[in-house]
Order: C-alpha cells, then structure tokens, then sequence
C-alpha cells in the first residue's frame, strides 16, 4: 500500500518536471528540425530566426517601433482601461450587491449588454470616439508622450472587456458577505459608508480578485484584437499583423511568444500583489 | 438590514437599564410556517447588572439579544432604554458565531470601533494593547483571528467589544464552545471586568452553572415559544462558590424548572 502511493508520487513528479522540461524541448527540436527541413522561413521559420527577433527587442520594425516600444503602448493602453473598469466595477458592484432595490433596477440591462463581445463595440466605439486620444482629452492635439497612443475608443473597449468581469464578481462576493459581520459593524458603531469601505470591500475582496484576474486577461485578449482594426498604428497587436502582412513570419512568431509571456505575466503580477490583502480567506472562524 | 432605534426612552426611573415591555416575536420561515420565537416578555434590566438568561436551545434567546441591540424590531410590544444609554455609540455585541472580522488582525479587530469613531491610529492601537493585556492576550496583537485557539478567540472578541467602552453589553453565549477549565478562566475575567466597569449585562448561556456564577439574576426561559418562566435573583456574594449548599440548591431549582418544560 505503502509502496504504491510513494510510487504514484514518484511518477507525478517526474511528469512534472518532464512537462517543464523535456515536452517543450522535444517541440522546440522537432519544429526547428521540421523548419530547416522545409527551408520557407517566411512561411515556417527556424526557432533560432524567432530566437534572433526576441533577443532584440529595440530593433526597429518597418519605422513602426521596436517590439519593446509596441509591447509597452499595449501594456500602457491595457492598465489605463484596466484601472478605469477595476474602479467602476467595483464600485458599482459593492452598491448593487449590497442595496437591492438598485440590484434589481439594473441587473437586467447588465444581462443583456454583458454577453455582446467587447470587441463588438470596436466600430461602434471608433465612430464615436474618432482617433481621439487621451491628449484630445487634455485639449491638445499631440502631447509627443505616450498619451497620444492611447486611442478613446480602444480604452472604451477594453474598459467593456474588463468591466463586466468585475462588476459580476463583485456582486457576488458582496451579496455573499456573511450578515454577521455587517452586524458586528454596525454594532461595534460602523455608519453605512464604513460598512460599504471596511466591511463589504474587504470580505468580498477575494471574490473581487477573482473578478480582477479574469478581467485583466480579457483586456489583454481585447486589446491585441483592437489594435488589428484598421486606422489604429502602434501596438504589439498592430505589429503583429504588420508583421505578418510582410511575411515575416519569425517576427510573427516572436511576437506571439510576446503577448503570450506578457499576458502570463499580468495575471501573475495582479495575484502577487492582492496575495496579502486575502491570506484570510478559507481560515473565517 | 438597517440598525432600527427604539425611539421609546424610559422617562422617570433612572434606575431601569433597559426594560421589555409585553415584547412578542414572531418568524415566518421561507416554507411559510409560522414560529414564534418570544411571548408576553416583561423585563426590566437596572444599571449595571449583570443578568443571565438560560433556556432550551430554539427558545429566543438570541431573538431577544437582537431585539435589545436593535438589529431586530419587535412585532408587538415596546423595547425601551434608558436615556443615558445612545444605541449606537454605547451597546456592543458579542454574537454566537463569527465574533470577529477575519481580515484583520487581533489588535486592528480590537480597534475596530475606535477607528469607526475617528480616533486616530495611534490612540486606538494603544488602547486596543491595553485591551489586549486586560483580557490576557498580551503578545498576540498582530496574530490573526484564525491563529488563535477558540478561547483566545472569544477573549478578543470581548476586548473588541470593551473597546467601545460600552454601557450595556449583550453576549451570546460567548463561552459555549469552550472547555471547562477555558471556560472557568473566563467566566472570572468577565466577572471582574463586570465588577471593574459597572456595566450592563445581558448574557445568555446553556449551563446553569455558568448562569448562577456569573449574574445577579437568571432569567429563565420556557422552550418555545420563549416566555419568562422564572426571573431569578441571586443573593449569593461573590466570588461565588459552587461548593455552597446554596448555590447547589439554586442550581437544582433551576435544573428542575427546565425539566418541567421538557415533557
Ligand atoms: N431569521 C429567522 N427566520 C425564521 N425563524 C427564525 C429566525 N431567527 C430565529 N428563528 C426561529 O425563532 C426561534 C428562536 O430562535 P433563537 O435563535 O432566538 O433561539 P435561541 O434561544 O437563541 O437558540 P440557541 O440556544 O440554539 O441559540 C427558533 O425557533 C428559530 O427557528
Ligand atoms: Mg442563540
């Protein structure tokens, strides 16, 4: 019995350190492999081209910007939405998960907005807002800093993609709250605006996270598909099909691996951050 | 569920506390039956005593702890307290279950009223150290809720609700799910803290025992409805001792009281 379950811990670490290790590998030598065998790097590229693309981030591309530069603007554009969708949501979410009458009045017109895909909004979203950028927004025309890359509309798609996640999530941690606690704060002197900050928002927080993550990796798909569209000129999404309209396929690629890493990345940087804010969590007693 | 304010205040007795007047409770379940949880409740509660209530679980115990803190309103009769005593500034509150905020730590839990008032951050976390060394939970300032064991729990919870230096104190039965001897310890913290600070009590608890060491009074409950069936005064001194021929009697009585109504 013994023997059997030390062997079945065995064999799952060892899967595990092959998953990390000798599966990648093997698919990193059979495309190189496959790749030279082929010889069409602008359709199928070695892993080495792609590798030569990543390991120079600053190289400019067709007078459009380094990879760095794109992947930055995208970045830039993605937290602006981001924080914009995190703080509506949230807000918005406290008040209609913990006030019914406000619930009921607006929880069906979220139903039937919430399923439309952020990206649908895009035309829409560009007619309205034009090229507009945030500099607009300043009343100038160009700032000559990154806020001219920062397209309204672009921001209303990805403040779209985010902000349902959120606002979802929210609710449900705060309808979900434990009536206790609010009555502990009530009794121990709390007014409903200190229930709202320090009851509601803290016990709902590992709820809200959850929102957060999901929505953070939502933004990040939209903008990669936002900058696609046409009229928009900068962005790693921009790139990407620039790249690929040109045939460079190792820049394709390599951009592929970009927003993949930079998308994995995010997701972990938003949990490491909110990690002590919900070390509670699971332990109420 | 908006805190509701009895806006009867007791005029002319500066001794009465806080007093229920032909109180009567009911609940409808969500199946739609009907329970009624308190009956024909009179009860006048002087300043600083310290009554005990006891009763079969089910019985509205806790029913009637909401009622005094206001949670709950009446369905008839009147709940009254006296005019020295503001319902949302001097009644604290340890309830049955979930007695602290899990995502703060001991002493910010401790603090937690003190903040809701504006004292500034230095002033509560020392009060609330103060507290915690009171209730014999000196070093474990910055643990969490969820790190202490179940009788430092409650401790915390009594320091959190002292905090708010409060003129009445209702408590669930705070020392239900402790062991005897935790039990005991507390039962003598609580016992000088009450003789320290003059305050109102309102404890409810299911050991007879811990009824009789602790109150001026027993209140006890028949099973549900809950109606009064004895309000029993003590006039034992204390500290009270259990092996008084006395005490032993009462507590029979008691005994005796709640097995009449368990058929
Ligand atoms: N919110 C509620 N909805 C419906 N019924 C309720 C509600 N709260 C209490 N009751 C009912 O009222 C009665 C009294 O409940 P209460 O919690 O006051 O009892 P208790 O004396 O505190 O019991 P225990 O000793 O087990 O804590 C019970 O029969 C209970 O089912
Ligand atoms: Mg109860």
């Amino acid at each position: 019995m013994h023997y059997l379950r030390n062997n079945k811990h065995y064999l799952h670490g060892l899967m595990r350190r092959m998953g990390w290790t000798a599966i990648p590998l093997l698919l990193l030598i059979i495309w190189q492999v496959s790749a030279m065998r082929l010889g069409k790097p602008w359709l199928f590229p070695t892993v080495t081209r792609v590798l030569v693309q990543l390991v120079h981030p600053l190289r400019d591309h067709y007078a459009s910007g380094s990879l760095l530069s794109n992947a930055l603007i995208s970045i830039f554009r993605v937290v602006i939405g981001f924080v914009t969708a995190s703080l509506a949501g949230i807000i918005l979410g406290i008040l209609m998960g913990s006030v019914r009458w406000l619930r009921s009045l607006l929880e069906p017109m979220v139903e039937i907005i919430r399923p439309l895909s952020p990206i649908a909004w895009l035309p829409f979203a560009i007619a309205v807002f034009k090229l507009n950028t945030l500099s607009h927004l300043f009343g100038l025309d160009y700032s000559r800093t990154i806020l001219d890359q920062v397209q309204l509309g672009m921001l209303f798609v990805i403040f779209v993609g985010g902000f349902f996640p959120i606002l979802i999530n929210t609710i449900d941690g705060v309808a979900g709250v434990r009536q206790n606690y609010i009555l502990l704060g009530r009794s121990l002197g709390a007014n409903s605006a200190q229930i709202f900050i320090h009851v509601y928002l803290p016990a709902a927080l590992p709820m809200i996270l959850t929102g957060l993550r999901h929505a953070l990796a939502r933004c990040w798909m939209v903008i990669i598909a936002a900058e696609m569209m046409a009229g928009i000129d900068s962005g790693i999404g921009y790139l990407l099909v620039y790249a690929a309209d040109n045939a460079a396929m190792d820049l394709v690629i390599a951009i592929m691996v970009i927003i993949g890493t930079i998308g994995a990345g995010l997701s972990y940087f938003i949990r490491w951050i909110m990690r002590p804010f919900i070390r509670w969590h699971g332990q109420e007693v | 569920m908006k805190m509701k304010i009895t806006p009867n205040k007791i005029v002319g007795s500066d001794r009465i506390a806080l007093s229920f007047n032909d109180v009567g409770k009911g609940y409808t379940s969500d199946s739609g039956t009907q329970v009624a949880a308190l009956q024909n409740i009179n009860l006048q509660i002087d300043h600083g005593q310290f009554v005990t209530l006891v009763g079969a679980t089910g019985c509205g115990k806790t029913t009637l702890l909401n009622l005094a803190a206001g949670i709950d309103t009446p369905a008839i009769g009147a709940i009254s307290l006296a005019e020295d005593i503001c319902p949302k500034r001097d009644v604290a509150y340890v309830f049955q279950h979930y007695t602290l905020l899990p995502w703060l730590k001991v002493e910010h839990n401790v603090a937690f009223g003190l903040k809701m008032r504006g004292i500034s951050r230095k002033q509560r976390i020392n009060a609330s150290g103060d507290l915690l060394e009171q209730v014999g939970l000196k070093g474990y300032e910055k643990a969490w809720p969820h790190e202490l064991s179940g009788g430092m729990r409650q401790r915390a919870a009594i320091a959190q609700a002292l905090a708010i230096n409060p003129k009445l104190l209702l408590m669930d039965e705070p020392f239900g799910a402790l062991d005897s001897s935790t039990r005991r310890d507390l039962q003598t913290m609580l016992g000088n803290l009450h003789r320290d600070r003059k305050m109102t009590i309102l404890f409810v608890t299911h050991s007879i025992d811990e009824a009789l060491i602790l109150g001026d009074r027993v209140i006890v409950f028949s099973e549900q409805p809950g109606r009064i069936l004895e309000d029993h005064k003590i006039f034992l001194p204390r500290p009270r001792m259990r092996s008084d021929d006395a005490f032993t009697r009462q507590l029979l009585h008691i005994y005796g009281l709640l097995a009449e109504t368990h058929p």
